[in-house]
């Protein structure tokens, strides 16, 4: 029992970071609360080693990108067809962008940190998967381009469009929420 | 230019990336987490890779009738071939077993049979008319299932 009260309080200290890593890549409230219960239960089954290693929030967060990953390739390679149907004729946003935005030392200087970080996450979770996934893993995993390729199975070449696109589609957002009343600047 | 601001924004887009604080956990989380733990190791293994004693009750019932069952069945044998049953009766048993498949076979065949005959009168349009209406309906059935999984599993709202 006194495991379980340890793992508990192990738990609560890394759940947080868990379950950012699943949701940030899955974008889906349910799904990353399930991988962050499997992330833990990987866990609790080597309590022994992690309990005391310095090292244990690095293998959870691998272990949660890696299931967060294998689920999606699980589960969602079935309904990408479908998916890709919709985005492509609903949004456009497959398309290429010509992207209106504002410089980015005006987008620091709008708005305050917690709403900007809001909006972040908000925009980044709003992205399609297939932009979305190689973006945090390059930004936010520290994943080179060739990792990302290789983890994904795909080329080289789309990962790096993908990461584009998905910037340019966060630019375009972010531009326009973060500065709804003004002009946009002159592009040059 | 447009590359100078590409990645000007890549670098902002890094750092606010980065900065991002972690999201709040459900606090459904641990006391899922810690259920499932405090759970006995048999529960969470599932059944077939369990010992026997662990199965679930049914399986056990269903699996010990099965054993039991194959066990008469070779006591029966075993009384037949040491009390005067010789190998050739059980063959011709065997052989009396299998000539009732086969005439079910035959049934079959003649059924098939029946089949591609009546299509053949129909003509090809109507055959070509069936296999559109099998082919359409099963597209409308997985875009059916499609609809229903996007509906289902929609986005729930930003946990922010």
């Amino acid at each position: 029992m006194a495991d379980a009260q340890q793992f508990e309080t192990f738990m609560r200290n890394y759940q947080n970071m868990v379950f950012s890593t699943a949701m940030r890549l899955l974008a889906n409230q349910s799904e990353a609360e399930d991988v962050a219960q499997e992330v833990f239960l990987k866990a609790y089954e080597r309590f022994d080693q992690l309990r005391d290693n310095p090292r244990a929030g690095g293998w959870l967060k691998t272990v949660a990108t890696n299931m967060s990953l294998n689920h999606l390739s699980r589960y969602r390679s079935r309904w990408s067809f479908f998916s890709e149907l919709v985005r492509r004729g609903g949004s456009g946003e497959e398309e290429e962008i010509e992207v209106e935005f504002a410089a980015p030392d005006l987008v620091e200087e709008e708005l305050n940190q917690a709403d900007r970080r809001r909006l972040v996450e908000h925009a980044l979770q709003q992205l399609p998967p297939a932009q979305r996934v190689p973006l945090v893993l390059f930004h936010l995993e520290g994943f080179s381009y060739e990792q990302i390729a290789a983890r994904l199975g795909v080329s080289l070449g789309k990962v790096k469009t993908d990461i584009h696109r998905g910037r340019a589609v966060l630019r375009k957002k972010l531009s326009r929420k973060l500065q709804p009343d003004k002009p946009q600047p002159p592009r040059s | 230019m447009n590359d100078e601001h590409d990645s000007q924004w890549a670098e902002v887009l890094d750092r606010e990336l980065k900065n991002l604080p972690d999201l709040p956990a459900p606090d459904t989380l641990v006391s899922r987490v810690m259920m499932s733990v405090q759970q006995p190791a048999s529960i969470r293994v599932p059944w077939y890779r369990r010992p026997w004693p662990q199965w679930p009750m049914g399986l056990q019932t269903v699996s010990l009738l099965i054993l039991l069952a194959s066990f008469g069945g070779l006591c029966r044998v075993g009384w037949g071939i040491s009390h005067g049953e010789t190998l050739t009766t059980a063959f011709h048993a065997i052989s009396e077993w299998i000539s009732s498949w086969r005439a079910l076979g035959t049934a079959l065949v003649a059924l098939v049979q029946a089949f591609a005959l009546i299509l053949g009168k129909l003509g090809t349009a109507v055959t070509a008319a069936c296999l559109s209406v099998v082919a359409l309906s099963y597209v409308a059935c997985v875009a059916l299932g499609t609809a229903l999984y996007r509906f289902t599993f929609a986005r729930r709202p930003n946990p922010l």
